[in-house]
This record gives C-alpha cells, sequence and structure tokens, in this order.
C-alpha cells in the first residue's frame, strides 16, 4: 500500500491556470465597505455604561439646580358645591327644575341642616 | 474580518494546486473547477466570523460550489482528458509515466464517488484523515474506510 501511494503521490497534477490568482483575490478587493458599518465597534457594556453615567449626571445637575427648596404642586382645587333645594327655595318657586341650582357655595365645608315640618 | 480574510488568502495560496486537483476530481473539468473555487472564495470573504477549522471549512466550501457546478452541468462520463493529472508531455517526460498516468486515471474512475474523492483528499490534497471527516461531514472511520477500501482496489485494478 505504501508503495503504491508513494507512486501515486508522484505523478504530476495539472495546475490551475494562472489568472485563477487574480479571479479569486479580486473578489477579496471587492468586499463591500457597507458591510463594515453593520459591525457594531463598541461594546455592549460600554454603552450601558456610559448611558448610566450620563443618566446619574442628569439627575445630580437637576438636583443642583432646584437646590434645597421643596418643591410642591397644587393637584386639586376643590369646586363650589350647588346645591339645588326642592322645596321652598328662595330663588326658584318650581320644585322640579333641575336646570340650575338653587344656591352656590363657594368652596370650603358646607354644614347643613334639615328642619322638618311636622304634617308635611 | 480583515484578519479573517488574511488567513483565508494564505490558505489560498498554500493550498491553491490541492484544492483545485480536489474540485477537478469532483467535476472533471478545469475551467468549472476553477469557476467553484472562485465562487467559493467569493463566499468566504463575505463571512462574518472567523469558523472554528478554517481549512476543513474553506475546502468543505470549495467542494460544495464544486458539487453544484456538477448539479448544473453533469461531468462527462469517461471525462479522463481532464482528469487531475497533468497531459503536458513534454519531451522530458517519459512515455511509461504517461501510461502510468492514464492507467491510474482510469482505475481512479471505476471507484465510487467517496472512495475516489477520499483517495484525491488524502494523496494529493494533503488532507488528513480527521481533516477529511471535516470537510465531508463524516465520522473518522467511515473516511478511512472509503481509503483503504479505494487503494486496495486501485492496487489490484493497476495489477490487471
Amino acid at each position: 500500500m505504501k508503495d503504491l501511494e508513494s507512486k501515486l503521490k508522484a505523478l504530476r497534477l495539472r495546475p490551475p491556470s494562472r489568472n485563477l490568482d487574480d479571479r479569486v483575490l479580486a473578489q477579496k478587493r471587492e468586499r463591500p465597505v457597507a458591510a463594515s458599518y453593520a459591525v457594531r465597534r463598541v461594546p455592549i457594556w460600554l454603552t450601558a455604561a456610559v448611558a448610566l453615567v450620563m443618566a446619574l449626571a442628569g439627575f445630580a445637575t437637576g438636583a443642583a439646580w432646584r437646590g434645597e427648596q421643596p418643591s410642591s404642586a397644587e393637584h386639586h382645587r376643590s369646586a363650589p358645591v350647588m346645591v339645588h333645594v326642592i322645596y321652598n327655595s328662595p330663588s326658584s318657586g318650581n320644585p322640579f327644575d333641575f336646570t340650575h341650582a338653587s344656591d352656590v357655595f363657594p368652596a370650603g365645608k358646607l354644614e347643613t341642616k334639615t328642619h322638618i315640618e311636622k304634617g308635611a | 474580518m480583515h484578519r479573517l480574510n488574511g488567513a483565508l488568502e494564505r490558505i489560498y495560496r498554500d493550498y491553491r494546486q490541492q484544492m483545485f486537483t480536489c474540485a477537478l476530481a469532483i467535476t472533471r473539468c478545469p475551467d468549472r473547477a476553477e469557476d467553484a473555487i472562485q465562487e467559493a472564495f467569493g463566499r468566504l470573504f463575505r463571512l462574518g466570523r472567523k469558523p472554528r477549522h478554517l481549512k476543513a471549512y474553506v475546502f468543505r466550501s470549495v467542494r460544495n460550489a464544486a458539487l453544484d457546478q456538477v448539479r448544473r452541468n453533469p461531468p462527462p462520463v469517461n471525462g479522463i482528458d481532464e482528469f487531475i493529472f497533468d497531459p503536458g508531455a513534454g519531451p522530458r517526460e517519459a512515455a511509461a509515466t504517461s501510461e502510468f498516468e492514464r492507467r491510474v486515471a482510469e482505475a481512479l474512475l471505476t471507484l465510487s464517488d467517496d472512495e475516489r474523492e477520499t483517495i484525491v483528499q488524502h494523496i494529493y490534497g494533503n488532507l488528513k484523515f480527521r481533516e477529511i471527516a471535516r470537510v465531508r461531514e463524516r465520522p473518522l472511520g467511515t473516511v478511512a474506510g472509503w481509503y483503504h477500501r479505494g487503494l486496495r482496489k486501485l492496487r489490484t485494478r493497476l495489477e490487471e
């Protein structure tokens, strides 16, 4: 077997043509440049670290801008109280007229007294 | 990316003849063997990352491109004139060598595709059995079996 192998190895092989090198290696130079833009050159951990540092710097700058003064915001303002008096209203004689209030009270506490007449 | 292309170019320059011979054993047409190499390297130069066994990967790419060529244009039934051996019978070349080349080529063409390709890859492609197993994506034992069986058949046919 070794003898046959060495005889086979001694045979002359057909060479490729001379222009094969040009044909093959020209493709290396023709590689599209645009493909390199798709490659991420900055590692993801560095991107995340920079984002974190920027966020902390933003919060620190905001705190320094506001100073030590507490800030407050008014979220709710009490609405005026609208009351409709059904019977014996001073402004309307019609007890079934619900289109407007009989009386409007400013915002705040409204104390009511109910007087029930016997026999009414 | 540039490093990978540099490594591919080195492999091309170091194994140019071997790749051509392996591709020619499949296509049995020098032009189509060269087309296969060009096509394979066209794809290889666009690879995003370096494969694990680069040499075997390159040989596998060339082999696949050669098989594509054969699928598109089947090789001649008796393509001995355009087989892997150099037909350039110059004045220096002994007639006996030329006759032996012809007989080897004829005997190789009677082997199965797997046996012939493995003998060519091992003897003329300078690939180890482990590398051929990677190229062909077959177990090492199968590749060694193809080789030894093919070589036995070859010897028998050359002795006839």
